[in-house]
């Protein structure tokens, strides 16, 4: 049996065999008692104990080339397959590194557990080589955060951490390892590590079956009720449920950026993308709702616009399992609390022997569809290739059990309006934080859980920039993720809101490198597409290369702007449309 | 208006930095603080006074407090007279954390 040398058994017992081991084998042996498969990291001296004895282990390392990659690439790893992501690093700037990432994850509730050397508990506080306070640095974007001072809180750290990161509202959690105490050694025996967690309570079920019966009559006298999902819908696993509902109860469905594939897309309820650059029949819809049914949103200011001004006519039920979300930015008339599968769940039980009529709600959806007919997107023109167009390309050729990734900016709203996929998780964008640069690290991540499927990062060329050295973990790994740069020589939100609310435009105009060179210099395939008549041509030749990443540079009309477009501080119903803009 | 946050605490590395941290970035300034450590349950209690007029702003601070892992239970009450005189009141016995904790917690 090949046994670590320093990882000595105590007696001969049944497995599981307690055992002393040094620290760095007590965080590998805890990591598979965690039924971690995958780590995304970077080593360095602190954490070099624990490099050392990876190969001993049956965890796969993808070696990353900046550590916001590698916690990136742990977010799409995880909300692509709902399990928790890991990241491993060293300390000072390799956990500095991390913030970004790890702050990320936490506005978009990712489970991680982010693991950060640090200096020996002797050397901390002196300014050390590599000294970094990263708990008290992230202690603001992680749901919990914790330096272990002794190895024989080790293992107990460490389960807690995967416990906090996964149950009840994900985030991600910091575990910092100071070098002693990855190396000295203790007693390792998985049965008798414990949570020691009062404080802590996973359920969140509060609601009680009269809240219920209160929502469901606000739902049965509705004459133009609308269903918001928020992320939370794809969280909890609860898309099934809440479809159900939607279908028994024939709910116009919306749904926010993060809740997109939590509603099937090509469902008849569908009415779209909401929010600040959303839909505009779905955002009229909400504001012109008697009821408005929120499921897993927190609201934030890019969905509701003005506050005091959202859904105003509408009788509001807001259900979310985080208590932090009721009642913050919007007053909700019947704020429920609890896991969002069960209470679909228990609403379905309740109703078991209703059924609306399938055209109960007819005028209303009538109503809809007019709105949606009269503000059909603006036309593509044929000379010049505009962002939309490719990117609805790319949507028409992307297979129905793919994945899609964005970065942040104009491309990622025109993303969000086009989405045609039918699965949770299957677009995987930064919502809460807005971070550039997530999207091709993400798409990575979610390519080495599913190496068969086509994981397509749909890109700006100032996103793309941010994270783009990822092209060489791409390579080394050989995951042909296909990244489709939507490149307009911009910063093209940024040049927008200059151009709309201060009349000037200052240092948005970006230059790129030669990305087709770009690519072959990093071992990947490079297309430019040269005409609008090119782009089905090459996005069907790139979709076919399954053996090293791609990119795709569509340089493209430089100055258009994404609309509908509800300008900072304004109501929902104030939005911007196409039309508002041809008659500036 | 002047208002007292008590807060029952695990005891462990990071738990009052997590409050103190919150209360700060929502602009709260304590005027006054208290703690003991019950070391019968490792439990540190807590009390703040500080000013807000904002019943909104409170209830908010509470409830992302009360999310937090080492906080076994926030509470804020309004208060004008010294901490001191009340700490007794602000720390019913029904609040006691629960048993497991009392006979699992040696973390350092």
């Amino acid at each position: 049996m090949n046994r670590p040398a320093n990882c000595v058994p105590q007696a001969p017992q049944a497995a599981p065999v307690s055992v002393v081991c040094t620290g760095a084998h007590v965080v590998l042996k805890s990591l598979v008692a965690e039924g971690v498969e995958k780590v995304f990291g970077l080593p360095g001296g602190v954490i070099l104990s624990i490099y050392e004895a990876l190969p001993e282990y049956p965890i796969e390392h993808i070696l990353v080339r900046h550590e916001q990659g590698a916690v990136h690439m742990a977010e799409g790893y995880a909300r692509s397959t709902g399990k928790t992501g890991v990241v491993l690093v060293t300390s000072g700037p390799g956990a500095t590194n991390t913030v970004t990432g790890i702050a990320d994850a936490y506005y978009d509730s990712v489970p991680l557990v982010v693991f950060t050397g640090n200096v020996a508990t002797g050397m901390l506080g002196n300014d050390s080589f590599q000294e970094a306070d990263i708990v008290g640095i992230t202690r603001a974007v992680t749901k919990h955060n914790i330096i272990v001072r002794d190895v024989r809180d080790l293992a107990s750290a460490i389960r807690e951490a995967f416990y906090i990161a996964n149950t009840g509202r994900p985030g991600p959690v910091l575990v910092d390892l100071p070098k002693d105490v990855l190396l000295a050694s203790t007693e390792y025996n998985p049965e008798n590590v414990t949570l020691d967690l009062p404080g802590y309570s996973t359920e969140t079920d509060t609601y009680t079956e009269h809240d219920l019966e209160q929502a469901l009559e606000l739902l049965r006298t509705a004459r133009q009720p609308v269903m918001l999902c928020g992320g939370g819908v794809v969280n909890a696993g609860a898309n099934a449920e809440v479809l159900a509902f939607a279908e028994r109860f024939q709910l116009p469905v919306a749904c926010s950026l993060m809740g997109l594939g939590g509603f099937p897309a090509d469902h008849p309820l569908y009415m779209g993308f909401c929010g600040m650059h959303g839909h505009y029949w779905a955002n009229i819809a909400i504001a012109n709702a008697d009821v408005l049914l929120i499921v897993g949103n927190r609201l934030s200011e890019r969905q509701t616009g003005k506050a005091d001004r959202f859904a105003r006519n509408a009788k509001i039920i807001h259900i979310d399992m985080d208590p932090t979300s009721l009642q913050k930015n919007v007053e909700a008339t019947l704020p429920i609390q609890g896991d969002i599968g069960h209470i679909f769940t228990d609403l379905l039980r309740l109703t078991e022997s209703e059924a609306m009529a399938p055209h109960s709600r007819e005028t209303w959806f009538d109503t809809i569809e007019q709105w949606k007919a009269r503000r059909q997107p603006m036309q593509t023109p044929a000379a010049v290739l505009t962002p939309q167009y490719a990117i609805e390309r790319l949507f028409h050729w992307m297979p129905k059990d793919g994945f899609v990734t964005t970065e942040v900016g104009q491309h990622q709203m025109w993303a969000a309006q086009r989405f045609n996929l039918s699965r949770p998780r299957s677009f995987i964008s930064s919502g809460g934080l807005g971070t550039m640069g997530f999207g091709f690290p993400a798409a990575i991540g979610i390519q080495s859980a599913f190496p068969d499927k086509t994981v397509l990062d749909i890109a700006g060329d100032g996103s793309f920039q941010m994270t783009l050295q990822e092209l060489a973990t791409a390579k080394a790994y050989n995951l042909p993720v296909k990244v489709a740069i939507i490149n307009n020589g911009y910063l093209g939100m940024v040049r927008q809101w200059q151009g709309k609310m201060f009349n000037r435009e200052s240092e948005t105009r970006l230059t790129s490198p030669d990305y087709v060179k770009l690519a072959e210099a990093y071992g990947c395939a490079g297309f430019v597409v040269e005409s609008p008549e090119d782009v089905d041509r090459v996005i069907q030749e790139a979709f076919a290369i399954t053996d090293r990443p791609v990119l795709i540079d569509f340089p493209v009309q430089e100055k258009a702007d994404v609309y509908p477009w509800v300008p900072a501080g304004a109501s929902n119903e104030e939005m911007l449309t196409e039309d508002d803009n041809k008659g500036e | 208006m002047k208002n007292t946050l008590c807060c029952i605490l695990q005891n462990r590395l990071g738990a009052l930095d997590r409050v103190l941290e919150a209360m700060t970035y929502r602009g709260f300034i304590p005027e006054q603080f208290l703690s003991s450590l019950d070391t019968d349950t490792n439990c540190l209690h807590v009390t703040l006074t500080y000013v807000c007029a904002d019943s909104k702003t409170i209830d908010k601070l509470v409830k992302f407090l009360n999310k937090q892992v080492y906080v076994l239970h926030a509470y804020s009450v309004e208060s004008a007279s010294s901490l001191e005189a009340n700490v007794t009141e602000l720390f019913p016995g029904n609040l006691k954390p629960a048993p497991v904790f009392a006979t699992q917690n040696t973390r350092r």
